[in-house]
Parts: structure tokens; sequence; C-alpha cells
């Protein structure tokens, strides 16, 4: 019994204590980040490096494809090799499917609600309610082992499960058959990342052709398999292979694809074989290979005879084809920083011209050499820009794009721009996600946004008034000055993201953007991202992949960045509250008794002091208003005599006026501050404190300046390079903008 | 050479019906803030010109170079004509008509400003915007309101066109 008081009297006082008052949870924002971060483990280090037990799957294809363009079919066989180099072992595998978002079951077009219009266009109506959609689902004919044994499969949607009734071992390897067909889609009607393009004046197709296969999934420490289904928005999570690819198409059409072409003396004539040798030893302009004489010939041709390309490409993830009879071809070589070659290469119709004979290969190279500069030498033999009307999409070594001239071959500037910037970003992707091979179909700003960002500085590169639109601070402040809460962090899977632009490509780029030239500094910055793309280069990196190893080659601590930045909708705005002068005085003011009061020193004796009046007090005397010397004031002057010598005398500053700064910060952001200070004589001087300055109070902060010259103006970020979303409390004094809408 | 065109565009329209749009995105972004002091609303519309042009275009069937040299002053006339016919403010229940300003033009967008005058307090602002949305199935307009110390957004695109505020 006594036991029992003992064991119940803690419980007891407890229970009598009164309740304490609730208390809002105090955010630390710059708290390390160990509640959100996956736990650092063998595949990947705490360092944000590959681990020691760190491994990844291969898929090698042989594919072999033939296009039927009179009735826009691909009909295709391949073997896929897989080798399992997880230690577990594996009992099925996971193939995507990706041609069935186009299939008439897709789920696709069902997860998004609508409402009845009150006004259609016909054409709108007709497709609503009339038209049966597009069959463009893959036909998966068989599925066979090397022995040419049916194997078990399953298909959900866009994902097909083969099942491997033994399992397949650590290390094991496993080759399978399949053989499909679909219909291509006209993404201009259909939509789509590849497809083709009609041309009615000629008759002629333009084809871009990709997700064309039954692609393996990826199956990783992190995801198991990534087997999520291909809704549309989240594009691709792909393991690295060799290719070694045949596609047969009429045998007046030009290609281009994936890998190097190796039976080029077989499809090229011999004049134009000539002349891509000359391209390969040409740097400084692109060699024209295939004329648009030549083009505009063959575009009136359709041969019935067929003719194979024959392609091969060692470790890359996917592959892609461009084909059609249309096509003009330049060439030039490119030499890297590290001094190797590679090619760079465009193909486009006639319609393309004259713009396309004259930026894009030239865009192609400086993107490259541009990219390389930041990241690593690009390590493929080639990179290709396609001209497809209104597409900009990525595959290894090839990519498509957007930006046609009018008909009379006139373009304005917009389109000349918006052409180079999409081409300078297509191309960029070889580097992120096709080397640096991130998962897409999870986060998309992993590629777009370390994609964006460095295609801002090729931009800027090529050019250094290039209208950019991605990557200086200012122009992400109408996105991200909206309610918080009508927004999503950038680390929100890329199915789930409301304005894909701004939350995917543009914020992370701005994020970058900040951190290198105002967080970080380029020096500490580039070492960093190097370190990141170099890392993971050929590897599958994950976002806690990219926050440390920022972090861990730089030693600067980054987790208050990632988490505003990245886990959070909060914006960044700090303002001037209050600036007030104050001046030294020997006597105390009202407010220095006061404060004396408040440290209970009445009665100790705190020895000699001088007293600071601020110049609004009730009891500022005006003869206190000069500049500060210290022979003025008694007290100093003793102090300063008795502690220097004449020589460290003449080394102290000689400060003339004292402010206070008070700062607030209605952002949820912690930021650096960055304050213009602008003197009487029209000089300015620029004191930055870091993000920590905010660390003990998130809302407001002073800080008082010794200055020899009177301040007429105060400004926080007169650059704009924090994206600080109201810049009208930016100033002191307040400055009356004439107001836009006067 | 102008039926051709409108061919064209009708095809651009249709972009993609099942696939999200990669690269060149459809958005605008709309800002409308209640000013107490100067009791009106102002607003401040951010949209690409390019999209703008071709959007013209289709409704009023002739070339439009907004943004460029060849800018003509009636084509800022029927820029006011579109906006007015695709998007509408209403204050407490009661629509209100916005006077259009001034245009700025960046890079690549183009940037209205307009307000509301004689507007004191506001209960509820309802907001109805289908600019571009009828040109650009993908077009997704972001309204960002402000009124009563409070902010609050939303996306407005094909399947959703208005949204009252409170």
């Amino acid at each position: 019994m006594k036991k029992l008081l003992i064991l119940l009297l803690p419980l007891l006082v407890f229970s009598q204590q009164p309740e304490k008052p609730k208390q809002e949870k105090t955010i630390d924002k710059f708290a390390q980040m160990y509640d959100v971060l996956a736990t650092p483990n063998m595949y990947r280090t705490a360092s944000g490096a590959p681990g020691p037990e760190y491994y990844q799957q291969q898929a090698d294809y042989k594919i072999d494809v033939e296009l039927d363009d009179k009735n826009q079919k691909l009909f295709g066989k391949e073997i896929v090799t897989y080798t399992n180099n997880a230690k577990e072992t594996l009992d099925y595998l996971w193939i995507q499917l990706d041609q069935n978002q186009n299939s008439k079951k897709s789920l696709s077009p069902l997860q998004n609600g609508n409402v009845t219009d009150p006004v259609i266009s016909t054409q709108a109506f007709s497709r609503r309610y009339l038209e049966e959609k597009f069959d463009g689902g893959f036909n998966i004919e068989y599925v066979t082992d090397v022995l040419g044994k049916p194997m078990n499969y399953t298909i959900n949607q866009t994902m097909m499960r083969i099942e491997i009734p033994k399992g397949l071992k650590h290390k094991e390897k496993i080759a399978i058959n399949i053989k499909w067909w679909y219909n291509i889609n006209n993404y201009l009607i259909d939509g789509g990342r590849s497809g083709y393009e009609h041309f009615d004046k000629d008759g002629n197709n333009l084809y871009i052709l990709a997700q064309f296969y039954p692609r393996m999934a990826v199956y990783n420490d992190v995801e198991g398999w990534q087997n999520q289904q291909f809704w549309g928005a989240g594009e691709f999570a792909l393991p690295f292979g060799n290719f070694d690819v045949s596609i047969t198409v009429p045998a007046d059409h030009i290609m281009e694809a994936t890998g190097t072409l190796v039976n080029r003396a077989e499809v090229f004539s011999p004049t134009q074989l000539e002349r891509y040798r000359k391209a390969e030893n040409t740097f400084d302009k692109p060699v024209v290979v295939v004329t648009q004489e030549e083009a505009t010939a063959a575009e009136k041709g359709f041969s019935d005879k067929k003719k194979t390309w024959k392609f091969k490409a060692e470790n890359v993830r996917d592959f892609g084809i461009a084909t059609s009879r249309k096509f003009i071809y330049d060439a030039m070589a490119v030499q890297l920083p590290s001094g190797k070659k590679t090619m760079a290469i465009s193909v486009y119709p006639k319609e393309g011209n004259p713009l396309w004979g004259d930026y894009s290969t030239q865009v192609v190279a400086h993107t490259l050499k541009s990219y390389s500069a930041h990241t690593f030498d690009y390590p493929y033999s080639k990179a290709v820009s396609v001209h497809a009307q209104d597409q900009g999409m990525e595959y290894p070594m090839i990519c498509w794009n957007w930006g046609r001239p009018e008909e009379n071959g006139t373009y304005t500037d917009r389109v000349k721009n918006g052409m180079i910037s999409v081409i300078a970003h297509e191309v960029g992707h070889n580097f992120f996600p096709m080397i640096v091979n991130s998962d897409e179909r999870q986060w998309t700003w992993m590629d777009e946004g370390l994609n964006s960002f460095l295609e801002y500085i090729a931009l800027i590169e090529w050019d250094p008034q290039f209208p950019a639109n991605r990557g200086p601070a200012k122009k992400i402040i109408p996105y991200m000055s909206g309610d918080p809460k009508g927004l999503e962090p950038i680390m929100t899977n890329s199915e789930s993201i409301r304005q894909f632009g701004n939350n995917a490509y543009g914020k992370p780029a701005t994020a970058l953007n900040i951190l290198r030239e105002t967080v970080m500094g380029k020096e500490l910055f580039d070492y960093a991202f190097k370190t990141y793309a170099n890392r993971w280069k050929f590897k599958h990196p994950t976002p806690e992949d990219f926050f440390r190893t920022m972090e861990d080659a730089s030693a600067v601590d980054l987790d208050w960045f990632w988490r505003g930045w990245f886990y959070t909708t909060d914006f960044n705005d700090i303002a001037i509250k209050n600036v007030k002068k104050y001046y030294v005085s020997n006597t105390a003011g009202k407010d220095a008794e006061e404060f004396l009061k408040k440290q209970r020193r009445r009665n100790s004796n705190p020895g000699p002091m001088v007293y600071m009046i601020d110049e609004t007090a009730s009891d500022f005397s005006p003869e206190l208003k000069k500049p500060f010397k210290v022979s003025d004031f008694q007290t100093l002057d003793e102090y300063v005599n008795k502690h220097f010598t004449n020589e460290e005398k003449a080394k102290l500053k000689q400060p003339q006026y004292f402010y206070q700064i008070d700062f607030e910060k209605p952002g949820g952001l912690v930021m650096p501050i960055i304050v213009e200070l602008t003197f009487e004589d029209g000089t300015t001087e620029t004191h930055k404190f870091p993000a920590q300055i905010w660390r003990m109070n998130d809302t407001a902060v002073s800080r008082t300046f010794a200055v020899d010259k009177n301040i007429i103006k105060v400004q926080i970020d007169p650059k704009e390079e924090t994206a600080d979303i109201d810049i009208t409390n930016n100033i002191w004094p307040k400055q009356e903008t004439k107001s836009k809408f006067d | 050479m102008y039926k051709t065109k409108k061919i064209v565009w009708i095809v651009v329209i249709f972009i993609s019906l099942s696939s999200f749009a990669f690269h060149k995105f459809y958005s605008g972004i709309f800002q409308i803030e209640h000013n107490n002091k100067k009791k009106r609303i102002e607003i401040t519309s951010h949209l690409f010109v390019d999209d703008v042009n071709v959007a013209l275009q289709k409704k009023f069937g002739k070339k439009y170079n907004m943004g460029t040299a060849d800018e003509k002053n009636s084509e800022w006339t029927d820029l006011k004509k579109y906006i007015e016919t695709n998007f509408h403010i209403w204050v407490n229940g009661k629509e209100v008509k916005q006077q259009i300003i001034s245009k700025e033009y960046t890079a690549d967008e183009i940037i209205l400003y307009a307000k509301v005058e004689n507007v004191s307090a506001i209960k509820s602002l309802k907001v109805s915007n289908t600019i571009l949305i009828d040109e650009f199935p993908k077009q997704q307009n972001t309204i960002h309101v402000k009124f009563n110390n409070k902010k609050q957004s939303v996306v407005l695109k094909d399947e959703l066109v208005s949204k009252t505020f409170n």
C-alpha cells in the first residue's frame, strides 16, 4: 500500500499543477533538417555522395523498328537484357509502356474535373462530345524468353509486370523478347512529347519518335521499383544501358537519333558524306550536309523503297529518333573545355529557315561548352537539335525544339529568343537528367530547376543582355507573392503541382541563382555544384544527395535555405521600420536613466560612461547636434589616452554620426539583409548581414551604424537580388513613388 | 495567306489534350489589391505577349504585333475590348467596371494596369477570368487578391473560370 502511494505520488503532484497556457510551437528556421531528410545509409552517405553499397541496374537494348509512313504506324521488336546489380533477388520486372497514356482506356483524361462551359467553340464541342478518342496505346504481340517461350505478364495501365519464376539473383542477367506496334499520334492534335506533324502543302510528315519501345523501369534503394503510372506531368525514370538500334524508313528520309550512326556511308549520298567529313573538322560555323534544295526535292519523292539506319549508343538512359523527307541537316565540330571534341547537329524542315540555319547549331555548340564548364565535359559524341513545331522535349543526344518563322521567313525577336532559349534548355537536359539521372516521375524540379538555372547562365554567356525569363530574382516575385496556401513547395510530386512553370522551373532556378550570387558566392557555389554533378553523373541522385553535397563541399550551412525555399511556400519581405540618429552626450538623458534603472546598476559602480541620445527625444538639446569628436567627451578622452599609445590612437576609427536602423520582416523566409547607405555627398556604402541575423528573432532586428558622413537614404536590397516581394518598404525615408494607378 | 494562317492557329489551339504542356507554358498572373487609402481596387496583369497576339488574332481575325515596332494604336483598343469581355469583377455582389490605364512590356510579357474607383469596403470579391483560356486550353490564370489585409489566391483554368473571395 505504501509502495503504491509512493508510486502514485508523482502523478498526483503532476495532476494538481495548474494547466500551462498553450504555447504555439515556435519553428526554428535554422534547425538542421534531421526531421525531413532521409537517414543516410550505405547506399547514400551523409555527405551526399554515393555510398560504398551504392548500386544501379543496367538495361541493354537491341531494337529493330520500322516506320509505316503512309499509315503512321510503328512496328518494333526488341531484346532487353536486364542485369540485377541489387543484392536481393527480383521476382518480377516492371517495364514502362508510356504510349498507353494515349490508349482509349487511359485514365489520364479522367483524372481532371470539367464543367459545362456556357460558351464553347464548335471544334472544342466536337472534340469533347462527338469525336472518338485517338487510340495510340501499345499493342503487345508477344513477350518471350530467349528460347521463344512465352513469359507471364500483366499490364496495369502504363506499366507491365513480367514474372520471373525462378527469380533474378544478384549479378544475374535476363533477356526478354518483346514485339509490339502502335499508331503514331499527330501531336499537334492529340498532344504528347512525341508523334508527327503533318505538312498539308507537300503531304509530308515530320516524325519525332520517343517512348516508342517498352522501357525498363528503375529499381533502386530509394523506391524499390519506380512504377508510379505515367499520368502525363511527371516525366521519366530510366536506368542506363547500351543501345543497338536499327530503324527502317522510306529510302528518301533523312534521320537523326541517339547514338553514333554506324552505317553513314549506306544512308548518305557520297557528296553528303564528304560534307559531313568536312563538318567534323569545322569549328567556327555549321557545314550544311543536306541542303534546302536537296530536302525540297526529296519532299516530292515519296519513295516506296526502304533504308535502314543503324545507331549504337553506350551508357544512355533512353533513345529518340527524328525522321522526315523534309530534313535539312547541318553540323559542326565543338571543342570542349578539356580539348575533347564532339559534334553539334541540327535537322529542320525548310519552314524553319532562315532562323534555324542561322542559329540552331551555333546554340547547340555554345550550350555544350557552357554546361561542360559548369559541370563536366559533355561525354557523348554529338548533340542534335530537331525543329518540331511547338515542342520542347529532351532525350539523350537529341531534342525537339519550337521556334518557327512566318511563312515569308520573317520572325520577331521574341520568336528568335524563344527558340534560342528552348534549344539551350533542351540541349542542357543532356546533363540533367540524361546524365545526372534524377527521378523525373517524382521530382520535376531536380532536372527542370537545375537545368533552367544552367540555361540562364548559358544564355547570359551567349549574350549578357539576353532577355532571360527564368533566373533573375525579380522575375519570380509575382508567383511568390501569392497567398502561400494557394501554392505548393518545390518539394512536391510532379503530378500535384498547380503552376508547373513557376514551381518546378522558375522558383528552383531562381533559388540556385540567389544561392550562387548572394548567399554562397560564385566560387563556393560553383565548386559544390560541380561536385554534385560529378558525384552523380551516370547515377541516380535524390534531392537529399543534392542538398547534402552543396553543404558538404562548401561549409555553408544551408538547411535554413533548403527549408524555406524548397519545403515551404514562404516569401521574402524585409522592411525598414525606422531609422534613428543618435548623438553622444556627457550627461544621461531620460532614456539612459531608465535603462540604468532596468539594468539594476543604480548601486553598483559602473565606471565612467558616455550617453547616446536620440535626436527626436524630448530632452534632446540642440547643442549636442554636431559631428562626434572623442576630445569633446572628457570621460571618453581620458579612456582613450589611458589605454592607447599615440601610434594606436592614430589608427582609431573616427566616426562622426550614429544611426540605428530597425528592420522588420513581414516575410516568412529568412534571407540576408543587404543595406545600402547613401551619404550627403552622394557616395554609398553597402553592408551585408547573413540570414543568421534572424536566428533569435524572426520578425525584427536592429543594427547601429557608426559613419563619418550624414546618411540621406537607406535602401534594402538595392539590386533586387533577393526576390523581396514588396520593395516599397525597402527605402528610408519613405518615397512616394508615383502610383501606376493614379 | 490569311486562310492558311487560321488553320495553323486552330491546330495550335488543340495542343495536347492528353499530356501536360512542357517547357512552353500558358500562364497569366493577376494581382488584385484593394487600396484602402485611395478607396480603389488596383489590378496588375502579367501575360505572355505572344499568346496575347494569337488570342487577338483569333478574336478579331487580323494579325497583331503588340510589343513590336509594328504595333498600331488600334491594337491597344482591341486588347482593352478583349480584356473587358474576358475579365469581370464583382464587389459585394455587384459588378464593377475596371478602367484600364496603361501597359508595359518586358522581354516576353505585357503588364497591364487597371483600377476600379470608389470602392471603400469589400465584403466579398468575385473574379471571373477567361483571358487566353478559350484560345489556349492549357492556360492557367493565377489570381492573387488582397483586401482587408488578407491575401488569397486561386488558379483559374478551363474547368474553373470564376471564384468568390470573402
